[in-house]
């Protein structure tokens, strides 16, 4: 009986150190994963810290509109912020759940096809002669070529708030004037919709997407709500002479 | 098909819902949709992957991974819309930013490989118009050409939807006149 006891301790002795290293080699992933949790979040916060210099950076004019630049500036720090901590939160998250490459990043130099990643960083080369884009896709651009090609990317600019009269032969516009206009082709006769003025007072910059045609007046009525009032920056952050008032600018918030 | 919004002041890390410095939410369209936004989370994916800041922009176009639909949003004191200072002259602010940030573009490849840069104004100062709109392409006529066309933003979506095979064409665009006739060739 002595002998049998002694090779049942042993072998639950055995069972019980496998299993301890089993348990042992599990945790390590999940240590490592939330470590990387931990890297990708000071990597966030140090976009963090840089974004909020070059905000602060923007902040002139008197003390008091300094100081309500800053406030505002740390303000938007502060938010950023909350997020890499929500990042970090879904991180460790998708660690518990035993997820793969749960910090990962596109721009982190390294190719993770489980996150749908076909190379790393943007703007490499890829096998296929594409060059890696923003999403970390090899996105194949059609090659050079004459005659009726297509036009294959737009970029729209959207300036404010001005008729064609004051921009054209404006002293305060050469570069427009001297340079644009004589290299490129342009429309005298471009309307914004007719009314626009009238028609929606109450909604800020959203009637571009309103006048496209895009939206139902459900929606229209959430970003109505949406819409905060626009920070008065002329009144506090720079001197405007030339600009609406706060008041006015209330009164006149579709522009 | 590719799209993303560059907006100047924003900071890219959280999907830009509210006002930040010069940046006004209400000059950027695509916060205004659902779809990007999740019905406003900050966090959303959609969101952050393609409404992008500004400053990213030079980068994307010397490395030639920009979009094929890109939306440029300068802040309140380079599109025109307040004066600021020193300079207190709203167009004389945008012109000095366009001296600056179009060449960028137009000596990028994205450009030279059948590019179209269309810049436009919101709206009139009281009325409906004449706004400007402005064409920069290898394809388009250039050299100063102009035209008496009438147009709208109708006309501009509808341009861009026929760039893109999009349809149907939607609201007013389909009503509209397309820019055709400023390009030797179209679309």
């Amino acid at each position: 009986m002595p002998r049998t006891r002694v090779l049942l301790l042993t072998l639950l002795a055995a069972t019980v150190a496998l299993v301890g290293a089993r348990v042992t080699q599990a945790a390590d992933p999940l240590k490592e994963c939330r470590l990387s949790c931990k890297q990708a979040k000071g990597a966030c916060i140090g976009q963090v810290k840089h974004h909020l210099q070059a905000l602060l950076g923007e902040c002139v004019g008197g003390s008091s509109e300094r100081r309500q630049c800053r406030r505002q500036a740390r303000g938007t720090a502060r938010a950023e912020r909350t997020a890499c901590g929500d990042f970090v939160r879904e991180c460790h998250t998708c660690c518990a759940a035993r997820g793969s490459d749960c910090a990962v990043r596109c721009g982190d130099g390294v190719v993770t096809p489980a996150r749908g990643e076909q190379c790393d960083p943007p703007g490499s080369a890829c096998e296929n002669g594409a060059i890696c884009d923003a999403e970390c896709h090899c996105v194949t651009r059609p090659g050079a070529c004459t005659g009726a090609c297509p036009i294959h990317t737009v970029f729209l600019i959207l300036m404010e708030n001005h008729d064609w009269s004051s921009i054209k032969n404006s002293p305060s516009a050469p570069y427009i004037n001297n340079t644009l206009l004589a290299i490129a082709s342009h429309a005298t006769q471009y309307y914004n919709p007719p009314g626009l003025h009238r028609a929606y007072p109450t909604t800020s910059g959203s009637k571009p997407v309103r006048t496209l045609g895009f939206l139902t007046t459900r929606s229209q009525a959430r970003i109505t709500r949406a819409a905060r009032p626009i920070s008065s920056r002329c009144s506090t952050r720079r001197a405007c002479p030339g600009a609406p008032t706060r008041k006015g600018r209330a009164a006149s918030s579709a522009r | 098909m590719s799209w993303r919004a560059y907006q100047e002041g924003t900071g890219g890390i959280v999907c830009p819902l509210i006002d930040q410095g010069d940046y006004v939410v209400h000059h950027d369209p695509f916060v205004y949709f659902d779809d990007v936004t999740q019905r406003n989370n900050p966090r959303a994916p959609r969101c952050l992957q393609h409404v992008r800041p500004y400053s990213e922009l030079e980068a994307d176009l010397i490395n030639d991974t920009v979009a094929r639909y890109n939306f440029v949003t300068p802040n309140v004191c380079d599109d025109m819309h307040d004066a600021c200072d020193p300079v207190n002259d709203p167009v004389k602010q945008g012109d000095a930013w366009l001296s600056r940030e179009l060449p960028k573009l137009l000596g990028s490849p994205s450009f030279a490989n059948n590019g179209a840069i269309f810049i436009t104004w919101d709206e009139a100062e009281t009325g409906d118009g004449p706004i400007g709109m402005i064409v920069l392409s290898p394809k388009a006529k250039g050299g100063g050409y102009q035209n008496t066309i009438h147009y709208t933003h109708s006309t501009t979506l509808r341009t861009v939807e026929e760039i893109f095979g999009v349809t149907p064409l939607l609201g007013d665009a389909a009503n509209a006149t397309d820019l055709s006739d400023l390009f030797v060739s179209f679309p």
